[in-house]
């Protein structure tokens, strides 16, 4: 079996720690006998439809997501669409996420047009670049950071989120899950959007679960200290490596 | 404490210092190049007034200052006193109006470094562009040509400009680094392109849009050697001189840290016999110390980003051969939390020169995760990786299995150095007490 894995801006949306989905996928895939044959789409390449069988987005600061989100409105947003429209999966995390929803509002006012591939839109109230926080510690409050456990079906998935940008679902999206710790899209209990059949692997090994389990107790302790305070919120951006889906299509 | 007696305190006092101040900032190696630079600084027979080691911020540059003033508040009459200040890039913004007379600013370089405290590279430059405003006209900045970020930072000031960089092409990487996060051009945001690439974005950097391109440092290395994992001998050329070091610290990062040591010196107009006093600085401190363990070299190394721990790790396995070295990882509950940087370092390809490997720290789990999708366990669960939570029965372990008379590397974030550290002194290995309060508070806040 052979698939063909489009990553999208390889180079400046990949803030934190993204390029770690991608090396999962290709490992996963690798020790169950999948070749994977990588693409890497730049600004400027086209997205063809046809040959994507699974597109991963991560994550890139206020100036890159300018950039991105030119690119995908004058360039790649009709193979995206196409290509999911056709059966294509996509793992789409941080602000590639949301560039995936209708569209992102800046802090500055700016509103980024998404791809439209789901009900969902993201509102950013400062942004950092245009010195609307007067000090890192001011910006630093304002983000949704920490340990995020969500229940998906019968699971609990465990990630590590940090965003400033909130996160709304229409009436017709489909949130991935509920949050049980952290934040999540809004801070309404609803975590990331699920678009059509989902399915995540069981973790691997000990070390998974392990690693798992220390970030649920995180996710524990920093829910407990925020209780009582009110917090601007937002979306699951990361899931946890080990939480990656690997299916194709 | 000093803060809350007289806010404009450290202003008074740094602005008594009679040979000014040196700033040095940046994401990596500013406690080397400090160290580096206090050898050179003595060796010219100055006398430098220096914050300790992650006491970076402005309580941490408060206390120093009160620590060398007298009882009436003012520092002793000694006219070859100058202020070398590591200052947390955070911080600068709140320092730099602080320090009356600083005579240079050495900026070593910016990378992406814990998200979770300093947001984006792109902020941080933005916001120390506005702080360098407050520096006075005659102020030299010392500037790594090398990193696109710091290389253009504040192009309208019009201070006096001294650049350091790698000339010897011979150590360059083929094609890019993957630890690279792509800056693109600082002046007309295209894609930079590279002649050659030492690590991460560090390299000889062009933009083909808008023309802007490296600058050509002052201060060069023009020959590195990288002599096994523990020094390096450099060809350094300056205005003045041109001579041969050896540097007492491993791999690339540390010959950065060297070249920008002395290009503060130059800025300082040291004589240049004083830059021989660098061959003598010990590693002597929490960002690379060696301590005797029975037979055993012990080597604590602090890396706390993703370019921090690669080049730590390539510069320890640069010449090809294994090494034993235990890894660790921790957060900080509710200040660092984020660990998602690991997922940057190359640990690709190191896969196979670490045998045995132990992992600690209490996200010890994460970063074993990490290594299995670097390859370094392979598809089974057959390994001899050991993930051990808890830094002193980790260390004890690894001591163990390592062959009596070879050295063991402890590559790790800082609290798990921290509690092997203490148990060494608890065991009598280690006589110096570490001010571990302290450096523990000046390291979680960085």
């Amino acid at each position: 079996m052979r698939i063909t894995l489009g990553c999208l801006y390889p180079e400046i949306m990949s803030t934190y720690g993204d390029r770690g989905n991608v090396a999962t996928i290709r490992r996963r895939c690798e020790w169950r006998g999948i070749a994977v044959d990588l693409r890497e789409l730049r600004l400027g390449d086209p997205a063809g439809p046809d040959d994507l069988d699974l597109i991963v987005i991560g994550s890139g600061g206020e100036s890159q997501q300018r950039l991105v989100a030119a690119d995908l409105n004058e360039v790649k947003g009709s193979g995206i669409r196409e290509a999911v429209h056709q059966g294509a999966a996509a793992l789409a995390v941080g602000s590639g996420f949301e560039l995936f929803g209708q569209y992102s509002r800046s802090g500055e006012g700016a509103k980024l047009p998404g791809v439209g591939l789901f009900d969902a839109w993201t509102i950013g109230h400062r942004a950092i670049l245009s010195d609307q926080y007067a000090s890192l510690t001011e910006a630093r409050a304002d983000r949704a950071m920490g340990d995020l456990v969500v229940r998906w079906q019968d699971r609990l998935l465990v990630g590590f989120e940090n965003h400033v940008g909130r996160t709304y679902l229409g009436p017709t999206a489909t949130p991935l899950g509920r949050v049980v710790s952290g934040v999540g899209n809004n801070g309404d209990g609803t975590e990331g959007v699920q678009l059509g059949d989902v399915d995540l692997p069981e973790l691997a090994d000990d070390a998974e679960l392990a690693a798992r389990e220390v970030a649920m107790q995180r996710a524990r302790t920093a829910s407990r200290a925020r209780r009582g305070r009110v917090i601007l919120r937002r979306p699951i951006r990361r899931v946890s490596p080990a939480d990656v889906p690997t299916g194709g299509s | 404490v000093a803060l809350a007696i007289d806010p404009g305190m450290l202003a008074s006092l740094a602005s008594e210092i009679p040979q000014g101040a040196v700033l040095v900032t940046g994401s990596n190696g500013k406690g080397t190049t400090c160290r580096l630079l206090a050898g050179v600084m003595r060796a010219a027979g100055l006398h430098p007034i220096l914050n300790r080691e992650g006491s970076n911020q402005l309580s941490g540059l408060a206390t120093t200052m009160m620590a060398s003033s007298g009882r009436f508040g003012h520092l002793p009459a000694d006219d070859r006193a100058i202020g070398l200040f590591e200052v947390d890039e955070g911080s600068f913004p709140g320092i730099v109006g602080q320090i009356g007379r600083p005579r240079a600013l050495v900026f070593t370089n910016v990378f992406r470094d814990q998200l979770d405290r300093y947001m984006e590279p792109a902020y941080m430059t933005s916001m120390l562009e506005r702080a360098m405003q407050e520096l006075p006209a005659d102020t030299t900045l010392v500037l790594n040509a090398d990193d696109p970020r710091v290389a253009y930072l504040a192009p309208d000031m019009e201070n006096p400009r001294l650049y350091f960089g790698i000339q010897d092409t011979g150590l360059a990487r083929d094609g890019t680094d993957p630890t690279s996060d792509f800056p693109r051009c600082p002046r007309c945001g295209s894609e930079l392109a590279y002649r050659c690439v030492f690590y991460a974005h560090l390299g000889h950097w062009s933009c083909h849009h808008c023309g802007l391109a490296r600058p050509q440092p002052q201060v060069r290395l023009t020959k590195i050697e990288l002599l096994g994992s523990a020094s390096s001998r450099v060809q350094v050329a300056t205005p003045a001189a041109e001579m041969q070091l050896e540097v007492p610290l491993p791999g690339l990062y540390n010959a950065y840290n060297a070249a920008a040591a002395i290009a503060a010196a130059t800025a300082c107009q040291l004589h240049n016999r004083a830059f021989l006093a660098i061959q003598r600085v010990r590693p002597s401190s929490l960002r690379m110390e060696r301590i005797k363990v029975a037979n055993h070299d012990v080597y604590l190394t602090l890396a706390k980003n993703a370019n921090g721990y690669t080049e730590v790790l390539r510069a320890v396995l640069g010449d090809g051969r294994p090494r034993r070295i235990m890894l660790g990882l921790n957060d900080f509950e509710g200040k660092q939390p984020d660990t998602s940087w690991i997922w940057d370092v190359d640990f690709e390809s190191m896969c196979g020169l670490i045998p045995s490997p132990v992992v600690t720290g209490n996200r010890a789990y994460d970063l074993t995760v990490r290594l299995k999708y670097a390859g370094w366990l392979g598809a089974t669960k057959e390994t001899t990786l050991t993930t051990e939570p808890d830094p002193v029965r980790a260390f004890q372990r690894a001591l163990a299995r390592t062959p009596s008379g070879e050295p063991l590397w402890l590559v790790s974030t800082s609290i798990v150095l921290q509690e092997v550290r203490r148990w060494l002194r608890q065991q009598g290995f280690v006589r110096e007490v570490w001010r571990e309060q302290e450096q523990l508070a000046g390291t979680v806040q960085r």
